[in-house]
């Protein structure tokens, strides 16, 4: 078994999305929702290959919990886990984070690989690596964003950058040049119409993240 | 309470140990990794006269459908070392050559020409049993005390399980139980017509109706028998095999519940088999509303060279396993 832990819903939708790119076929949704809906962990299964998981942990306190108490037990059966997190605005302080929760689950070590978005290196988070794949100059309504952002920021003290980032993406998704009901950012690689065109996994911004789904999956 | 237990050879279970058992265990995995296996090899051993260890074998050569061939076979592949929270009990085959000095001289003289033995033996003290003591045992009456298989029960076993519950004087507190199943039933009485003829007839409300209970569910048997057997067994350990076979999924969280409260007062210590993720759910649930947490999974898979092994969870982590969508079954 392979599994992936993410942090949130739009993680999951990413790397269904590097996924699909991955095996060329339309299958983001072989990735089903199981367990209990609620603003817990979720796991998701392939329909076509059980042994392939992402979970989401809904926020990165639940690592801990789903490596000790879901994971641990399991673990003869896994072979590979892969842990997504954000580097945030202290990238060594997460990567210990990480390595504690590793720690504390007592599973082999040598099962895990960690990557913290953008790219492993640098700080900043998942909206970041989204946003330093687009030539915003080229965007109109990012052109519009920028004036907004520059606004807001000066008009309100405190604002955290994840949180600007956010709107950013969602004002990118939202106003794209053919919209199709794309509210939601967890929405935005594949709607019901199929891929929406709007991430371009090509880019090299992305090389890093693509390359280390594939490890935990193909591995 | 069984604590933890070891199997050193019974049927696909090869040095199979297990720890941190609980009040309820529930047991699940894939066919043929070896659920009813482990059932067996536990109420194998759960035996207080030899008698009680024949009939259970013979439930479970019924039960596994085994021929005279096939129980040959059986029985001398079987070498179960069940150790009870370090107490061991041993069953095992033993052909006459191989008999220590002290079980030899058991036999010395009583069964010269017989080849073939099965050596039960505990702490205190051993037995041995010929081979053709074991096959005269299929034709003793089969023990459903205990062990619920997944068979549809028969009019007479739910008939002879209830008179239990009527020695015990617990005809109230089952009728309570059953109403959880189906609030229409309003009275539960045995009937005996002729000699070899006996059922539960039940009396159903609205319409007013009085049938077998046969003409019921499948779901309302396999409940009447999980009551009967349950109540039965105070201060003792029940098994049940595949729970939810003709239960309907959206009882299973209220049976469960009446399981819980029953395992609870009665002081009973429970081994469930099942591969239905619904009723694992349920179970999940029903504890969480109760605040039970005297739960152990175990699902029993099979490594890479084929050895089955467990997977045990204790409470918080059979919850979060559950509750994650992370597939235990």
């Amino acid at each position: 078994m392979r599994v992936l832990l993410v942090e949130g819903i739009t993680d999951v939708n990413l790397v269904k999305y590097i996924y699909t790119q991955m095996k060329d076929e339309n299958c983001f949704d072989d990735f089903e929702p199981k367990g209990r809906i609620s603003p817990k962990i979720v796991t998701f299964e392939n329909i076509r290959d059980n042994s392939l998981r992402i979970i989401n942990l809904n926020g990165e306190n639940n690592l801990e919990k789903a490596l000790v108490y879901v994971l641990k037990p399991m673990e003869r059966k896994i072979k590979t886990i892969g842990i997504l997190t954000d580097a945030d605005k202290d990238f060594e302080k997460s990567k210990q984070e990480v390595k504690d929760a590793i720690e504390k689950s007592k599973i082999d070590e040598d099962k895990f690989i960690c990557f913290l978005t953008p790219n492993n290196k640098e700080l900043g988070n998942l909206e970041t690596l989204l946003l330093s794949s687009l030539d915003k100059e080229t965007i109109p309504q990012l052109q519009c964003f920028q004036a907004y952002k520059k606004c807001l920021t000066d008009e309100i003290k405190d604002i955290e950058k994840r949180a600007i980032d956010k709107h950013e993406v969602e004002a990118y998704i939202k106003f794209s040049e053919k919209p199709r009901n794309r509210n939601q950012a967890q929405f935005s690689f594949i709607d019901a119409s199929g891929d929406t065109g709007l991430w371009d996994l090509s880019k090299d911004e992305f090389y890093p993240i693509v390359k280390f789904v594939k490890e935990i999956f193909l591995r | 309470m069984i604590k933890n237990l070891e199997i050193n050879g019974y049927k696909g279970l090869i040095d199979f140990k297990l720890d941190d058992l609980n009040q309820i265990n529930i047991i699940s995995g894939k066919n043929n990794v070896g659920k009813t296996a482990l059932l067996e090899a536990i109420s194998l051993t759960q035996y207080h006269k030899i008698i009680e260890f024949r009939q259970e074998l013979t439930r479970i050569f019924e039960s596994r459908d085994l021929r005279l061939a096939d129980i040959n076979m059986f029985l001398q592949t079987m070498d179960i070392v069940l150790s009870i929270n370090g107490k061991k009990r041993t069953i095992k085959y033993k052909n006459g050559d191989d008999l220590s000095d002290e079980e030899a001289q058991q036999v010395d003289g009583r069964y010269l020409s017989i080849e073939d033995f099965l050596v039960l033996s505990s702490i205190e003290n051993f037995s041995i049993i010929p081979f053709f003591e074991v096959l005269e045992g299929k034709y003793l009456k089969k023990n459903k005390k205990k062990f619920i298989d997944s068979s549809k029960p028969t009019n007479i076993d739910l008939t002879n399980l209830y008179s239990y519950i009527q020695d015990l004087g617990k005809q109230d507190r089952f009728l309570e139980y059953l109403q959880i199943i189906d609030k229409n039933i309003t009275r539960i009485e045995p009937q005996v017509r002729g000699k070899e003829q006996s059922f539960l007839r039940i009396t159903l409300k609205n319409p007013k109706q009085s049938l077998i209970s046969s003409e019921l569910g499948e779901g309302t048997n396999r409940y009447i028998e999980i009551l009967s057997v349950l109540l039965k067994n105070s201060n003792g350990i029940v098994l049940i095999d595949e729970i939810e076979n003709g239960i309907h999924y959206t009882k299973l969280y209220d049976i469960w519940k009446a399981i819980i409260e029953i395992v609870q007062k009665e002081n009973i210590q429970l081994f469930v088999t099942t591969h239905d993720l619904e009723s694992i759910e349920a179970l999940n649930r029903a504890s969480e509303d109760m605040q039970f947490d005297k739960i152990s999974s175990i699902t029993l898979e099979r490594d890479d060279d084929n050895i089955i092994y467990p997977v045990i969870r204790k409470y918080s982590s059979f919850t979060a396993t559950v509750d994650s969508g992370m597939d235990i079954r």
